[in-house]
């Protein structure tokens, strides 16, 4: 069994600088866990405290049902793949991603036929007998990804492995790492700082900001029911428009409030949540692709002008100005307006609220901080 | 324990809620630790014992010097020692060391300008143009200073006597150019192949020639490098002995090779010379501490970056 | 422009150069050229005329003890001398490397003794090792060791030369080793230590095999720097007593100065040339890639 369990974990550096705070986390065996979050926010930290490579200031680390706290990172059963591969200038590939195996004293005929097949499920066969200084980039990181798997360890580590990689090969690798972690069906933690890396490859994606985490989820949870602002920024391609404003009473009906929009709360959930509030003031998020541009008006759309405008081939990205605010909507690929031209924008009733002063989301409570 | 947590905003339900863990370390680890400080702690004290006897030694008075029990600490100081080196000629052992100093400095000067004014071009060639020769130029400049010096300095000795070169200023910066040519033309094409040859490029490309460039532009980038290697070649020329032992006699000679005139035929003054070595020495090893950053790429000559 | 500035700008290189090649050639190339012409006569130091002689030098050292001497002890003082500050300077330089508090002051407290002259450490531990005036018989003495009286007895003489020249040049090898050491990037160890390697095995796989260039470039320096050397000996001990510390280098001071026999000097001389020029081919290639 090797699940990773995060206990009341703590890093604090040189007696000053918080890097992890309070993190408690399960990371199920088999599962693929992406740590998101921007630079500094923690993830790399948390990782490297269950790798051995930074000391755990309090709290206890598990691997399976054994407290690893104490141990070296030799003594963990754990693999770890580095942001710049980490390999070894003065060895071929061959005996890179033979070390582990050598230094455990194996035999030479089992690491020739362990490296020969981990070599054929990263697709190094033909490179064996080159050298790092030799190598291109994506080559460099599979050679580093065949050193982890030849251990057949209980864990994987792996720390921004495609970061440097141009995206083509990014997008190739996406898929490579996830068809063999689950092949495999090694347990992984996986620290990223691409949101898109960690939809498109994760079980369940624990987002960090400044050493706390913010929501832990599945991709889906986290792009429709983003615990906080900072979750519902991060998340989504293109990011979510998010409008600060003013509820308030029209009829009968609750209606959000700000420099030029206005737009009816539908959500029974919501309302009920919203009507208690004695603060009118509100956060407003709606993804784009939630925001329709058309060039008719309709009963229900918002009049806008166009403000910019991204092709995507699919699809296109219009930046609209509503009043005083900026938004971005989703529209098809059939839809080419010109700069300035004015059009109508119809919101679906996808909306997202958030305290105005505690930035979470009015659907849930403080502190969502479990996994 | 709270100490690693000091500086740390935290809420006092959180601060005494939190169970410290503390660091395992291994017996071995302890051990290893504490003989390593031990060993360098030795050595270090090893390195700065003999500059610190003669430190005592200059300052200590003639019956704490001539005695069957030499102190390290507490004893008699006196500055006649330091009297007797600045006397000048009218020192007991009759010789004038502030003039071997004087010697000292008109030999070194002369030898580290006139390297940087013929090094400094060649360096520069080495680390821009391409050419076939190019390794064997820079193996030429080594090996000057690998040479047996006796190789060189016998025949030049015949052949200075000849040329009326003997025993003169102009001879002796002419023969440190063995040490100090190779450290200029070494050292500093390292420095030059550190700047980006974008600079340069971009530089022509707006309209700059050669020269120009080179002073106004990549000059500027060296200096630091330049002061670095200016006083190396300022301590290796200080520091020699051989050549100014055969290529010069008499008054000429510099001062470390004055300093062994202490030695008389009725004993060896240790006071004076004591004194004398530490008027010698000081300045180099301040001159070390100020280039220490670059000492590796220097000792090296190039071949190693610190 | 006319032909005449074009050829000169295409030629900078050349007459950049040209000032240091002329110079050199003065003062090495035409004296090294002299050193090989007077080896093969009978040239006196203090006469002005020579016959040509051949090989005469070269038989004469090649069939003398005293040549083979002074051989015999250029091979044990640089076996020595060489041997301990490599191993003592490696050492030094891995204490260095791991985390380490005030490695700054280390380093320039290890770094003094080679920025001393050697002739006039030389003097200084002359001074030290005195058998009456010196601190450190003294203090073997409270400790109840009749210490020898060091540069002076011909047992110790040569041990004592050796010593100093470890003082002065052990700095240079851990210096250099440390710089090599640390030029292996810290990525490396996390790495090996993840792979499950142990201290020794990350010593014997990581940072050797990336060290070797290093280690062989201040082998070179300092095989050809110690054979070279002079200073030491000339001012600690003058070769003796007797001929017990009288190496190559010295011996051919003495065949020129004191025996005045020029000739045979530059036979010595040029012997010594070769050997240096030998074991410079043989360690060149295993040194540092990034001398070209």
């Amino acid at each position: 069994m090797s699940s990773i369990t995060f206990q009341k974990i703590w890093k604090i550096y040189n007696k000053k600088v918080l890097a992890v705070r309070d993190l408690n986390l399960v990371c199920q065996d088999h599962e693929f866990l992406a740590l998101l979050g921007p630079s500094g926010c923690g993830k790399t930290t948390s990782l490297r405290m269950v790798a051995g490579l930074e000391g755990i200031t309090a709290g206890e680390i598990k691997i399976g049902d054994k407290v690893v706290n104490d141990l070296r990172p030799r003594e963990r059963d754990i693999a770890m793949v580095y942001e710049s591969y980490g390999l070894y200038p003065h060895l071929s590939v061959y005996d890179n991603i033979a070390f582990p195996l050598r230094v455990r004293h194996i035999a030479d005929e089992e690491i020739k036929r362990r490296v020969g097949r981990v070599s054929e499920i990263v697709d190094l066969q033909d490179i064996l007998g080159r050298f790092p200084s030799e190598l291109g980039d994506g080559q460099k990181q599979r050679v580093s990804i065949a050193r982890a798997i030849v251990r057949e360890p209980a864990v994987f580590l792996f720390d921004e492995p495609i970061s440097h990689l141009d995206e083509t090969l990014r997008r190739r690798m996406r898929k490579e790492i996830k068809h063999l972690q689950s092949t495999l069906g090694t347990t992984m933690i996986y620290v990223t700082h691409d949101q898109i890396e960690a939809m498109a490859m994760a079980d369940r994606i624990v987002v960090m900001d400044q050493g706390v985490v913010q929501q832990v989820g599945t991709p889906e949870d986290l792009f429709d029911s983003p615990a906080n602002l900072f979750c519902a920024g991060f998340i989504g391609e293109p990011p979510m428009n998010i409008v600060t404003g003013k509820l308030v009473r029209e009829a009968e009906r609750l209606m959000f409030q700000s420099n030029g929009l206005k737009l009816s709360v539908t959500n029974p959930a919501q309302i009920q949540i919203l009507e208690t509030m004695r603060n009118p003031d509100i956060v407003l998020g709606i993804r784009p692709s939630h925001v329709a541009p058309k060039v008719e008006a309709t009963a229900t759309s918002v009049p806008a002008e166009v403000y910019g405008f991204e092709p995507h081939g699919d699809y296109n990205i219009v930046t609209c100005k509503v009043g005083a605010e900026v938004l971005l909507a989703v529209s098809g690929s059939d839809f080419f307006p010109d700069l300035g031209q004015p059009i109508h924008l119809e919101f679906s009733s996808n909306l997202h609220f958030f305290d105005v002063n505690t930035k979470w989301n009015v659907l849930k409570g403080q502190g969502a901080n479990h996994g | 324990m709270d100490t690693a947590i000091e500086g740390v905003v935290l809420s006092d339900a959180e601060r005494a809620g939190l169970e410290i863990h503390k660091e395992v370390v291994s017996p071995a680890d302890r051990v290893g630790k504490a003989l390593t400080y031990v060993v360098l702690i030795a050595y270090s004290l090893f390195s700065i014992l003999p500059i610190y006897w003669t430190a005592t030694l200059a300052f200590k008075a003639e019956s704490e010097i001539y005695t069957k029990t030499p102190k390290l600490w507490g004893f008699a100081t006196t500055m006649d020692n330091w009297r007797e080196v600045f006397a000048g000629p009218a020192s007991i052992v009759g010789v004038d060391f502030v003039h071997a100093i004087r010697n000292s400095f008109f030999v070194t000067v002369p030898s580290v300008l006139l390297a940087l004014a013929l090094g400094m071009p060649v360096a520069y060639v080495l680390a821009r143009y391409n050419f076939k020769a190019k390794g064997d130029v820079h193996f030429f400049y080594l090996s000057l200073y690998f040479m047996p010096p006796l190789l060189i300095l016998i025949p030049l000795f015949v052949l200075y006597n000849k040329i009326h070169l003997y025993n003169t200023y102009l001879g002796m910066a002419l023969v440190m150019q063995l040490i100090t040519l190779p450290l200029v033309v070494l050292i500093m094409r390292g420095f030059f192949e550190d700047i980006p040859v974008e600079i340069e490029q971009s530089a022509r490309v707006d309209g700059a020639r050669g020269p120009w460039v080179f002073w106004r532009i990549i000059l500027p980038l060296v200096v630091p490098g330049m002061m670095a290697t200016a006083f190396l070649c300022t301590i290796f020329s200080w520091n020699n002995y051989l050549f100014s032992y055969l290529l010069t006699s008499g008054e000429n000679q510099t001062a470390v090779v004055r300093i062994t005139l202490y030695r008389t035929f009725t004993g060896i003054m240790w006071g004076p010379m004591s004194a004398a070595i530490l008027l010698t020495i000081v300045p180099v090893l301040l001159l070390a501490i100020a280039i220490q950053k670059y000492i590796v790429r220097g000792l090296t000559l190039g071949a190693v970056k610190g | 422009m006319t032909t005449f500035m074009k050829r000169l700008q295409a030629n900078v290189p050349t007459l950049l150069a040209l000032p240091s090649i002329i110079l050199v050639m003065m003062i090495a190339i035409y004296p090294i050229l002299y050193a090989f012409y007077t080896s093969m006569t009978d040239q006196l130091l203090n006469q002005s005329k020579s016959n040509f002689i051949w090989f005469g030098n070269y038989v004469n050292i090649f069939t003398s003890r005293v040549f083979w001497h002074a051989v015999g002890v250029s091979v044990k003082y640089v076996a020595l001398a060489v041997g301990i500050e490599m191993l003592l300077g490696f050492g030094l330089a891995l204490l260095m490397n791991g985390a380490l508090r005030g490695r700054s002051l280390f380093r320039i407290l290890i770094l003094l003794p080679l920025m001393l002259p050697p002739a006039t450490g030389a003097m200084m531990w002359a001074s030290l090792l005195d058998p009456s005036l010196g601190w450190v018989n003294y203090a073997l003495l409270q400790i109840g060791i009749h210490a020898p009286a060091w540069l002076s007895d011909s047992g110790t003489a040569l041990y004592s030369v050796v010593g100093i020249d470890v003082y002065h040049f052990t700095p240079f090898v851990a210096l250099i080793l440390l710089a090599g050491l640390q030029s292996i990037p810290r990525l490396q160890y996390e790495v090996a230590e993840v792979d499950g390697a142990n201290a020794w095995q990350v010593f014997r796989l990581v940072t050797l095999p990336q060290l070797m260039p290093t280690i062989f470039l201040v082998l070179l320096f300092r095989l050809v720097l110690c054979i070279n050397g002079y200073d030491v000996i000339n001012v600690a001990t003058k070769g003796g007593p007797g001929d017990v510390t009288t190496t190559l280098s010295f011996q051919a001071s003495v065949t020129g100065y004191r025996n005045m026999l020029l000739g045979q000097a530059g036979a010595y001389s040029i012997f010594m040339f070769f050997v240096v020029l030998f074991i410079s081919k043989k360690l060149f290639n295993r040194v540092t890639r990034s001398w070209i």
